[in-house]
């Protein structure tokens, strides 16, 4: 009973977000479009596509300490917390990539201009796997996202982005950028030969690796 | 056995201990008085309780199960407190349907109900409500759970002489219609004198004594008189304190009186359960 | 009914006393119902329990009885006990505390008898 109020209670409130979300991004497609039809100049957002990456971290930066202690606060174990907020974010997930693939099946401009998957891999890949591209990558940006929160929430957050800037300024200094932007293009299936199998794979790891990090780090989390 | 059951219970957060070794049992059925101060640890014993914290060692079981992350045991239990649980800009009535959802047999008739004598504002929210507001939307919450163990913490808090005596009035009501166990964590001691059945006292993260709350009131007594002659008579006896005013005294003795000590110039008085308190627990200032 | 926590006598006694007053007073005479320990709890804020242990010890005494599902009622004869435990009882409550003030007064036992006769006349 409790687990199913919670991602009653989760799910609602973060597919709502998810929602006003593509509604937003929505009016300012449709605006800007207009806008670029009416002075006959090509003006064009592009690559709307990229802010659900955006959005979702942040999203789940913001909502995990509160419905953590409110759902500790109504009597469910750590776990089950955890795992209503892996539902909920699921569901959200869902929605987004819903929105993408009916735009991509429906509106013929998306696959070039909007859609990161079918700009990279050409629109003969379908809404299918742009659904599932979608909604891979949204649940692998939320639990990174999600890990984050619980090691703020464990650690603080002025050690937990200090630690994370040390981290990343000492990797860019490491690596060589070349090879850097090899390896990502790599995993995204963008050079010849690579298969496209790979940024799904990529997605559903970082997914686990995300969700492993955070019960590691909340799996003793109290409320002081 | 159906009790709620501190066994070993330690907590430390960082260097400092909140509670050492704490090992104490509520019973079924009966209303509890936990007595402590300001730090003592109460609030610790029923975040444990309420898996708001977890243990550093020991436990805190429920009807013989350990209620860490276990949702049987947590069902049965619901702790309401100062710490602020609850999103900030939820409103009191889509919290008291959030807890028909998430508890089951919560009464939302009986929340509106009680929310309505205490004037609680249903549109405001709950993160922008008064100290005593906020309390009593907890208690208005906790008298409308079917759950078998409510622990309160500091439930008075805030609230004006008015809503208090129509809180101990509720909370009586609620246990003689339902029989459940009610733990109150309080420092007010005389307010809840009458209502418990049961006291725990801790200091300083450690059990200090647990009684009936006849035991207790009958533990000590005051003497007063000369300073000497109360020095006399307190020789060998386990004495509390002595407050000394020039050449008259007045100490606070654990036990009953010694007839055979008391002369007719040393007074006997009962201690009120507040004095007992305080010097149980005062030591060191 | 007057119940204080803050006296030293233990509230389930007070409890029992004030019963017991009432019964001698003539509050409740015999055969009535007196309240149930339940209403007795909600109207004086007082732990259940400790209402019933006084209660019991009305019960014990033979003032009050109990009828299966119906609640406590007067004994027959029960306001005569009272009196009768009363009256053995006030030699050790009002005469022994009585004496013991006189003589820290240093009054004399024909002084006491003399403000006792004097009570007596104007009561």
């Amino acid at each position: 009973m409790k687990l199913k109020a919670a991602i009653r209670y989760q799910a609602v409130e973060l597919v709502q977000c998810a929602a006003v979300f593509c509604l937003v991004i929505g009016a300012i497609v449709l605006v800007v479009g207009m806008f670029s039809i009416a002075n006959e100049a090509h003006f064009m957002v592009s690559a709307m596509g990229v802010l659900p990456y955006v959005f979702m971290p942040l999203l789940a930066l913001s909502v995990y300490a509160c419905d953590t202690g409110f759902l500790l606060r109504m009597g469910l174990t750590r776990s089950q917390v955890l795992a209503s907020t892996a539902a909920s974010f699921a569901a959200a997930c869902l929605l987004l990539a819903l929105v993408e693939a009916a735009c991509a099946a429906v509106i013929p401009q998306w696959a070039l201009n909007q859609s990161l998957f079918l700009m990279g891999h050409g629109p003969q890949n379908g809404p299918l796997l742009d659904f599932l591209f979608m909604f891979l990558g949204c649940a692998a940006a939320s639990a990174v996202g999600l890990a984050f929160a619980a090691l703020q929430m464990r650690f603080g957050t002025r050690r937990v982005v200090l630690i994370a800037l040390a981290v990343l300024i000492v990797t860019s200094n490491q690596l060589n950028p070349r090879a850097v932007s090899d390896g990502w293009a790599w995993l995204f299936a963008l050079t010849p030969g690579a298969s496209l199998a790979n940024p799904f794979v990529f997605f559903v790891a970082v997914t686990a690796l995300g969700l492993l990090v955070t019960w590691a780090v909340s799996r003793r989390y109290e409320v002081r | 056995m159906r009790e709620l059951r501190a066994e070993h219970l330690t907590k430390r957060f960082g260097k400092t201990t909140a509670l050492d070794d704490v090992t104490l049992s509520f019973e079924h059925g009966k209303i509890h008085a936990l007595l402590g101060r300001n730090g003592a640890g109460k609030t610790t014993l029923l975040g444990i309780a309420s898996n708001r914290l977890i243990p550093t060692s020991g436990q805190v079981l429920v009807d013989g199960e350990p209620v860490t992350d276990n949702p049987r045991a947590l069902a049965k239990v619901f702790c309401t407190g100062n710490v602020q649980m609850t999103p900030l800009s939820m409103c009191v009535d889509d919290l008291i349907r959030h807890m028909g959802r998430f508890y089951e047999g919560f009464d939302v008739k009986r929340a509106l109900r009680l929310a309505k004598m205490f004037e609680l504002n249903m549109k405001a929210k709950t993160g922008a409500l008064s100290t005593g507001y906020r309390s009593i939307c907890q208690l208005v919450m906790a008298l409308s759970l079917d759950v078998d163990y409510l622990l309160l913490d500091e439930p008075v808090l805030g609230l004006d002489a008015a809503h208090r005596d129509l809180f101990y009035r509720l909370l009586m009501e609620d246990y003689l219609e339902r029989g459940r166990t009610v733990v109150v964590a309080t420092h007010l001691i005389e307010e809840v004198a009458t209502l418990v059945e049961r006291v725990a006292i801790i200091d300083e993260g450690r059990l200090l004594m647990e009684a009936s709350a006849d035991e207790l009131r009958a533990s000590g007594y005051s003497v007063s008189g000369r300073a000497e002659d109360v020095r006399a008579y307190c020789e060998g006896l386990k004495v509390l304190g002595i407050d000394e005013l020039g050449s008259l005294a007045m100490a606070y003795v654990q036990g009953e009186p010694v007839r055979e000590r008391l002369t007719d110039r040393l007074d006997v008085a009962p201690m009120s359960l507040q004095k007992l308190f305080v010097e149980l627990t005062g030591k060191g200032e | 009914m007057n119940i204080d926590p803050a006296k030293d006598v233990p509230l389930f006694v007070q409890i029992a006393e004030q019963i017991e007053e009432d019964v001698f007073t003539g509050v409740y005479v015999e055969e009535d119902r007196i309240p149930s320990t339940n209403e007795l709890s909600a109207l004086l804020g007082i732990n259940p329990h400790t209402v019933l242990k006084g209660m019991n010890i009305l019960v014990d005494e033979g003032i009050i009885y109990k009828r299966r599902g119906m609640g406590m009622y007067v004994q027959a004869g029960a306001a005569e006990k009272v009196r009768a435990k009363r009256r053995s009882a006030f030699d050790e409550r009002y005469v022994a505390a009585l004496v013991a003030e006189a003589k820290k007064l240093g009054l004399t036992k024909d002084q006491v008898v003399n403000l006792i006769e004097k009570g007596y006349d104007h009561a």
